[in-house]
This record gives C-alpha cells, structure tokens and sequence, in this order.
C-alpha cells in the first residue's frame, strides 16, 4: 500500500498567494537597488562638490562622534 | 506606522559651516551621505544660516545648493506650526523664541527631530548638540 502522496509546500500555497510573495521580494530588491544608485549618486554629487572625499584626519572624531563604534566606511574612488 | 527614518537634523550651525567650507560639518554630511542616512534641513534653521553675512559669496551658494540637493527639507506648513509652538509651550520661557529667530530655528530642528523620534527604532541614539540622530 502505498503512501498518500503529500503535496509539497509550494502546490500547498494558493497561486495568488505565491504570485505576491515574488512581486514584494521583487519591489524590496528593486527597491534596494534605487536606494543604492541613489546613494552613489548623492555620493558622487557631494564628492564632486568637495573634491574628493575629505581627509581621514578630519573624518575619523567626527565619524566616532557621529556613529560611534560603527566601522569607518570605504573612501569612494 | 511609517518606516522609521534613519538620517540626521541639520540645525543652523552645521548649515552656516557646510556653507562656509567647514572641514567638519564636510565630513559629517559625507558619513551621512555614504551611510545613506536621511538629512533634513528645517527651513527655519537654513533661513537662520542664510542670514550669516559670510554666505552672501557665490562659493557659498554653491555649497547651499549641493546641500539643499542632498538633503529633504523641512518646510513650516500647519502641522510644523503646531509642532514647533509645542516645543516653545515646553520651552522654560516659552515667549523667547517669538522674538529671538535663532531660538525659532532651534524650535523648528527640535520639532523635527521629535517627529522622527517617534517614528524611530526603539535603539534611537540621544541627541547630541548640533546633529540629532533621529533613527538607528
């Protein structure tokens, strides 16, 4: 005798239910990658501004001031 | 609820100096800018700064503009008025800001900041003088 055959999780979850979950992952990926142009952009725009960024000597008290113990982000170029 | 906001308030003094070329008030917006943290620029304290005679130069205004671009102001529409005539009802002499514009711009950055308090993660940082860390 044979076992009933148990459906697997994704024949389990309603097609409308499926289709959703992969528009919102889509939107929160889509959205994650404007935000990240976004942030180049600005960056480039205020780098433009400056001249490059600004000097580790001045960045680092103020970036401890600021973030504390978070690790000093990357000099873009 | 709203997504919490994850940025900084810009009161006048950070305005004037990035305005002025300000080493630091640079590097502060370019760690905001490269951690893609939110700025907000409360109309009351970029009018304070504007007042700065040291600003009138086009070098100046050209470093405004950078700011304004990077930047999501803050403009005093009813909501704001209500909120920054709390912070003066709150204040310990409430009728000082009604004729000091700098403790206006004050009242304004406050209002704001309060704002995003309330929208903010429960691990928010306090507030430091000149720049309010409004989220975490």
């Amino acid at each position: 005798m044979s076992q009933p055959e148990q459906p697997d999780s994704e024949a389990s979850t309603p097609p409308s239910a499926s289709a959703g979950g992969k528009r919102a992952e889509f939107a929160r990926r889509l959205a994650a990658r404007q935000s990240h142009s976004r942030q180049v952009a600005r960056l480039a725009m205020l780098e433009e501004h400056l001249g490059g960024p600004p000097r580790p000597e001045v960045v680092e008290p103020v970036r401890r001031l600021l973030y504390g113990d978070a690790p000093a982000p990357r000099a873009a170029g | 609820m709203p997504d919490p906001i994850r940025g900084w308030v810009l009161d006048a003094p950070v305005i004037a100096g990035f305005a002025r070329r300000d080493e630091r008030a640079e590097a502060a917006v370019w760690l905001a800018v490269h951690h893609d943290d939110t700025l907000l620029l409360p109309s009351l304290a970029l009018s304070l700064a504007l007042g700065d005679p040291e600003l009138d130069g086009r070098e100046a205004q050209d470093a405004l503009a950078v700011l304004m671009a990077l930047a999501v102001v803050d403009d005093v529409d009813t909501a704001r008025a209500y909120g920054i005539a709390d912070v003066r009802a709150r204040a310990d002499q409430p009728g000082e800001p009604a004729t000091d514009p700098g403790l206006l711009a004050v009242a304004h950055v406050v209002s704001v900041a309060a704002d995003a308090d309330s929208r903010s993660s429960p691990t928010a940082r306090p507030a430091s003088t000149r720049w309010t860390r409004v989220a975490r």
